[in-house]
């Protein structure tokens, strides 16, 4: 069920009135995990079981751990759990990919294995909720958290549908807390939560797909070399789409959630105004980044052991990271490239005072446009569909003097380049503010005039909706 | 104590929600009314669009001995599935996609292993014959998301809800959007007047009477070169496997050149010579062929943008086709 589908609108209705209607907060808590799992039944609803295999095997998991004391007994518990979850994601996502990479290996040391292709089905959301359970046995195991008391609202943690799908990856010690004691959206956030959902579709439908979207699948999509000014719109564009529908699907679960009383953690800070790569990532998807911060990149010893540990940890944190985003080893490159740029910029640090560049107006627009250029020439490993294709629009990026052959209309890239000066322009104005803060101090006419228009321009957008790009990872 | 959590939120902005939605919502009717009022007084019918969601309701109805109408925006509005329903006596289907190759449909058919029944596939050269297999992405599409559709209770349950607010509202259909492909054609040149998306996924386009000789039209330059040798082999590899593996069921597979006129057809026949793309691909498959000009009854047809019939032509092209078709049997 899309958020951007009548369906969705008429569930959300239906969810919206039961839970005003109804005064038990448990019954509130029971309706609400039901029409959890209906929403994920409503893709496939064999998926059902995948959903509650991890719920279940989590929720003991972390009892067992939580009432033992010894430690080669918790150690086993939490790698079975890690390993049951791992599996999933391996026999789901990555089948194909680990037997070809398998294959590849092997043919270099003189086998000769079978070609095969795994006709698997990706059961959408299965990277975030793994990534929820996960967490939660780990906390439990590092005595960071107490075991939930209550199964409902653990299995509601794990389910609950405004994030099942394509996060924000929540923590347990952020939810479970929530859901201790009654409470109703009041007015402010039924208003803020609507407004944060009609935000969310007018990224998704209007600019994401229906401005962006297009000129990013032609330039992606063409089989012939493009000319140096269309492979810089079509990566810019994508820059601006992928942006734009994945915040725009955050903003549409962090609204929903709001309508029914229930609190998000932030999923995007206006990540194109930062200033630096470090910057960058604590402003871009920011669950999953702190999330592989705290369960891979600490653990694996993080800054403690020194400037060329620390950089192997980046680089293994980022791969790990990309390869999250897909079972592709261009995402791998993708990673690969974001954690060397991390990398650089902290053995920078050593060297330069970023700092005080960070103070100048000249600093902040150096560190800006050099964080901006090289975060649009990584999604070029990110869009296209394979290397080759990825190279050959790298090359017309580098190629100055290759004209254009895409006859596409002038009109259109206006109105493109247009959105993206607006998007940088905004982001830069947001970079130290809250939305809530702006959309606080606002005339409330001008509320309704922005809002008014958000809606009409969603409702005019013709044809089919997309899917939102996070639903494959 | 948690190692870390994410942020968490600042307050909601307080005051003013009520006004504010009660505002935002009457301006948005009005909006809306407003919009709905111009669409109709500009003639536009409220209708479905012609997108994946549509194709995966026909794709989903069409039975193993049904006609499947195959191709791209020249059948998709020349040839009317109701009036082939009659005429052939099984329902017809609507399965064209507009700007794309037919080839992943016609393998999609051919691996349905129930199917049995007559496609009809209009080549359109330049979307079979380029270089490269891009054009064939969106169809691919089309086919991955009918699996999707056909999984999916949720995709199944909004289709209907979607159909009925597009076929409700003039506004929210593709005829009076500003980003509807017929709209965006050089070629149309702005003569195209109306265009209504039939239940059926018929697309009725209705130019204008002054459009004046086809002859005068732009032509749009092809966008890439021809397909080489070695990638034409490729392809008439693809359609002659396909078509014999629907043959074999006992089904039956006509390609189809719809009608093209003015300097299009003069372009077409230039990129595309008939003796190197067409009749090779027929020779390659060995399926039936209709080309419009060796038809008396097709040839005479003319099209006001160089490649699509009018309203009125569509229905009596469907006519003519399937007397063409019956004649054949």
């Amino acid at each position: 069920m899309l958020f951007n589908s009548l369906l969705f609108a008429l569930f959300l209705g239906i969810v919206f009135g039961l839970d005003r209607l109804t005064a038990s907060w448990t019954l509130r808590k029971v309706y609400l995990l039901v029409a959890s799992y209906l929403f994920y039944a409503a893709w496939y609803p064999p998926f059902i079981l995948l959903l509650l295999l991890p719920t279940l095997s989590d929720w003991f998991a972390a009892r067992f751990i939580a009432a033992t004391t010894k430690l080669p007994l918790r150690r086993a518990i939490l790698g079975a759990s890690l390993c049951l979850n791992l599996g999933l994601l391996a026999f789901f996502k990555y089948a194909n990919f680990l037997w070809d990479t398998g294959s590849v290996v092997a043919q270099a040391i003189g086998f000769q294995p079978q070609p095969r292709h795994f006709d698997v089905l990706l059961p959408v959301g299965i990277s975030f909720y793994t990534f929820q359970t996960m967490s939660y046995t780990i906390d439990v195991y590092r005595r960071e958290l107490m075991p939930a008391r209550s199964f409902l609202d653990y299995a509601l943690y794990v389910a609950f549908f405004p994030q099942l799908i394509s996060g924000p990856i929540l923590r347990a010690g952020y939810f479970l807390p929530q859901c201790e004691t009654s409470k109703r959206a009041t007015a402010d956030q039924i208003g803020w939560g609507l407004t944060l959902l009609t935000i969310g579709l007018f990224h998704k439908g209007v600019v994401a797909d229906a401005i962006l979207a297009p000129i990013a699948d032609r330039v992606f999509g063409a089989q012939v070399g493009v000319g140096c000014a269309e492979a810089w719109f079509g990566t810019l564009s994508f820059g601006g789409q992928i942006f734009f529908d994945f915040a725009g699907y955050s903003s549409c679960a962090i609204g929903t959630a709001l309508l029914l009383g229930w609190q998000f953690p932030d999923n995007f800070r206006y990540p194109y105004a930062a200033l630096g790569f470090s910057d960058f990532w604590r402003r871009w998807h920011i669950s999953l980044s702190s999330w592989l911060r705290d369960y891979l990149y600490v653990p694996l010893g993080g800054n403690r052991a020194g400037p060329v540990r620390r950089s192997i940890n980046l680089m293994t944190t980022m791969l790990l990271g990309g390869l999250w985003h897909g079972a592709s080893w261009k995402f791998v490159a993708w990673g690969g490239l974001h954690g060397l740029f991390l990398t650089l910029e902290r053995a920078a640090q050593s060297v330069v005072n970023i700092e005080g560049w960070r103070r100048s107006g000249a600093g902040r627009l150096a560190l800006w446009a050099v964080t901006f250029l090289l975060v649009t020439f990584t999604w070029t490993f990110f869009r296209a569909p394979d290397f080759a294709s990825a190279c050959g629009v790298i090359e017309s990026m580098l190629s100055p003097a290759r004209s254009a052959v895409l006859n596409m209309s002038a009109l259109r890239l206006a109105v493109v380049a247009a959105v993206l000066a607006a998007m940088l322009i905004l982001h830069a104005f947001m970079r130290d503010r809250t939305a809530e803060s702006v959309w606080g101090r606002m005339a409330w006419p001008l509320r309704s005039a922005l809002l008014a228009g958000m809606i009409l321009s969603f409702l005019l957008i013709p044809g089919d909706s997309r899917a939102f790009i996070y639903f494959q990872f | 104590m948690l190692s870390s959590t994410s942020s968490s939120r600042p307050a909601s902005p307080a005051g003013g929600w009520g006004r504010t939605w009660c505002l935002t919502i009457l301006a948005g009717l009005a909006a809306v009314s407003a919009l709905e009022a111009t669409a109709r007084a500009k003639g536009v019918t409220p209708s479905w669009s012609v997108g994946s969601e549509s194709w995966s309701v026909e794709a989903a109805e069409l039975g193993p001995r049904d006609v499947a109408i195959i191709g791209t925006s020249r059948i998709l509005s020349g040839v009317e599935p109701e009036a082939l329903s009659r005429r052939m006596g099984r329902p017809a289907h609507q399965l064209a996609i507009n700007a794309t190759s037919m080839l992943p449909v016609l393998e999609w058919l051919a691996a349905r292993e129930d199917f049995e029944g007559l496609v009809l596939a209009d080549v359109t050269p330049r979307l079979e014959f380029q270089e490269g297999f891009d054009r064939h992405a969106a169809a691919e599409r089309f086919v991955r998301d009918f699996r999707d559709y056909f999984r999916s209770p949720a995709r199944r349950l909004d289709s209907p809800l979607s159909r009925f607010v597009q076929t409700h509202l003039a506004c929210r259909s593709p005829g009076f959007a500003l980003l509807a492909p017929y709209r965006d054609r050089h070629a149309s040149g702005g003569r195209l007047d109306r265009m209504t998306v039939e239940g059926t996924r018929f697309v009725r386009l209705e130019f204008r009477k002054d459009a004046g000789d086809p002859g005068e039209k732009e032509v749009q330059p092809a966008s890439a070169a021809p397909a080489g040798p070695a990638e034409l082999e490729v392809l008439f590899t693809r359609f002659a496997t396909a078509a014999r593996a629907i043959g074999r069921r006992g089904g039956r597979v006509v390609f189809l050149y719809m009608p093209v006129s003015g300097r299009l057809a003069v372009a077409e026949e230039r990129d595309f010579p008939r003796v190197i793309y067409w009749d090779r691909l027929v020779a390659a498959a060995g399926a039936e062929a209709v080309h419009f000009k060796d038809m008396p009854e097709l040839a005479y047809f003319t099209c006001p943008d160089g490649e699509h019939l009018d309203g009125p032509d569509a229905a009596r092209f469907t006519e003519a086709l399937a007397s063409v078709l019956a004649a054949r049997r």
